[in-house]
């Protein structure tokens, strides 16, 4: 039973701390890329017309 | 035994954290008038004109599956099953990122730039096998989808302490209203946006309140009484008496390799991607959240179990004594858990977060069933008579009926003991006869409609994973109630499903050898 404690003691701490890395990456580079996404339909739009 | 509204009442919710969620509704519904204006086509409204890059995929990828629905039904088992059900995430996690370096079916679906999986059955077996595909994704789908609303709401009602014996509905009813407005006003693009938003209270509001778990029960005593009330079966995944086992594990493995590639509203943000590179990075980087989305709530959950365990009367109340009367379902354990631990404000963003899980998945599927509707079952149809215009109107005609349709499912089917079988099993229905299709189309040549067909009606056996419908067919067939549960004792959901996947494969190997297309020539496309 030691090892499967341990195992989940440690998926715990490694998943909690790479989710927050990546939490904190993707809420930076999101906002970037909701800007790109919002130019492209944009222009995209102003070419249909 | 104290009852289930004396325990819900004793909650820290309070109205600055009802201030906190309205702020966040407010927002949502913003959002969707803003997209409205960048919907231009039917390309913009379902797949967002194809522009989203990576780190933007994989914040609507997260919001999407990570849905309120999936933090319920997991802190549910992580309630029941103990730390064993932590595998079911690792796989998940780990099947995640070998999609994302393989590229397994969702990068070939990607390079086809269809608008659905569906459309490929088109391209690749004919318009009969996308209408009857579309037909079985939409069933298998709302169907699946049919238990999203009451179990988000219950966490709502949970959490909040409300009293009003009507709470539940109106909790739904709202909620879904919201829903419908922003996905109907702006399509993909709303989705996406608000996606983000979602992702990121959603995230930090995970974290927060999982560290808050471990501060308030202390990270080594919740082992401690784990082992001290379950023992080994509460870790052992393939332990007798775990309520897990190696076909259980094998099924989970199974639905991780679907959850990525097979999924709908998963690989609707593959096809949204704006290269195929960008959809490996976006299922490498989403593995954790894959696992995270899983392991989180079932952590909740095993901390509702040891909260639970420590006060006589919620004890009482969540396992009475036989014959001391009826449980209260173990879904309103994690939320009562956390309305009593969590402090004023935090709470309320917790709420928020979940609300915002609750949205991103409900828009999400909304938004897939309805346009699988529009492009694979009335375009093909309908033919030119269906304008590009007229789609997009008839998608947001099929989100409204989606809507209420789940709704209805909402009030007249009973909630099951246990919520993640009911899903794996509802979408099944679908996934089994498409992973044939979908894997046979893109990578074996000799691969037939008559193959096709077959496999997708061998997929829909799966409903008879369903307790519920087992014991409707054994009923009508004149079986005593012990012999329908022997029966489901041993055709448990796990092993239907994994039949169900067996005969599906089988179905499209033996179709396609024996029923080969006629126009198959060496140099046919196979992704």
């Amino acid at each position: 039973m030691d090892f499967w404690i341990l195992l989940w003691k440690a998926t715990l701490i490694i998943g909690l701390t790479a989710f927050t890395i990546l939490a904190i990456g993707v809420t930076y580079f999101g906002a970037l890329d909701v800007k790109h996404l919002l130019v492209t339909l944009k222009n995209s739009q102003d070419k249909g017309e | 035994m104290e009852s289930l509204t004396a325990i819900i009442a004793d909650t820290n919710f309070t109205m600055v954290d009802w201030g906190i969620v309205l702020v966040y509704l407010v927002l949502s519904v913003g959002i969707g008038i803003f997209a409205n204006r960048y919907v231009g086509s039917l390309s913009d409204y379902i797949v967002a004109g194809r522009g989203m890059r990576t780190a933007l995929g994989i914040a609507t990828l997260t919001g999407t599956e990570m849905g309120l629905v999936t933090v319920m039904y997991s802190a549910q088992k992580g309630f029941s099953g103990g730390f064993a059900a932590f595998h079911i995430g690792i796989i998940s996690g780990v099947l995640a990122f070998f999609i994302g370096v393989t590229g397994f079916i969702v990068t070939r679906l990607r390079r086809e730039e269809v608008l659905t999986i569906p459309e490929y059955y088109g391209r690749r077996y004919g318009k009969g096998v996308q209408v009857f595909g579309g037909i079985m994704l939409a069933f298998g789908g709302i169907f699946n989808m049919g238990m999203f609303l009451k179990a988000g709401s219950m966490f709502i009602v949970g959490i909040t302490g409300m009293q009003s014996e009507a709470a539940l509905t109106v909790v739904m009813v709202v909620l879904l209203g919201l829903v419908l407005f922003y996905t109907v006003m702006g399509g993909m693009i709303s989705v996406i946006l608000t996606d983000y938003v979602q992702f990121v209270v959603l995230s930090f509001g995970l974290v927060l309140a999982t560290v808050l778990c471990i501060y308030h029960l202390g990270w080594n005593h919740i082992f401690d009484v784990v082992i001290a009330e379950k023992g080994e079966v509460a870790f052992n995944p393939v332990a007798e008496g775990s309520g897990f086992g190696f076909d259980y594990v094998l099924w989970m493995a199974f639905l991780g390799l679907v959850n990525c590639a097979l999924w709908p509203t998963a690989v609707a943000r593959a096809l949204s991607c704006d290269s195929e590179a960008t959809v490996k990075k976006q299922f490498m980087f989403s593995s954790v959240t894959f696992a995270i989305r899983n392991i989180v709530p079932y952590f909740w959950g095993i901390c509702a179990f040891v909260f639970v365990m420590e006060m006589p009367a919620m004890k009482e109340a969540f396992f009475p004594a036989e014959g001391a009367g009826t449980a209260i379902d173990t879904l309103y354990a994690m939320p009562v858990f956390l309305g009593r631990i969590l402090p004023v404000g935090v709470i309320g963003l917790l709420t928020a977060a979940m609300i915002a899980a609750f949205m991103s998945t409900h828009d999400s599927y909304l938004l897939c069933w309805s346009s699988v509707l529009t492009n694979d079952v009335a375009k093909p149809l309908l033919g030119d008579k269906l304008s590009d215009k007229g789609a997009v109107l008839l998608t947001r005609v099929f989100v409204v009926a989606i809507g209420l349709l789940i709704l209805l499912i909402s009030f007249v089917y009973p909630l099951q003991a246990d919520l993640w079988d009911y899903m794996a099993v509802t979408g099944a229905i679908y996934f089994t006869g498409a992973f044939a299709l979908l894997a046979a189309g893109l990578y074996w040549k000799p691969a037939s409609k008559g193959g096709a067909i077959c496999a997708l009606a061998a997929g829909g056996l799966a409903i008879f994973g369903l307790p519920a419908v087992q014991g409707l067919v054994l009923g009508i067939l004149g079986y005593s109630i012990e012999q329908i549960a022997d029966f489901g004792a041993t055709f448990s959901s796990e092993r239907v499903g994994l039949a169900t996947v067996a005969l599906a494969i089988t179905g499209m190997v033996v179709g396609s050898l024996l029923m080969p297309d006629k126009n198959t020539n060496d140099d046919r496309e196979v992704g």
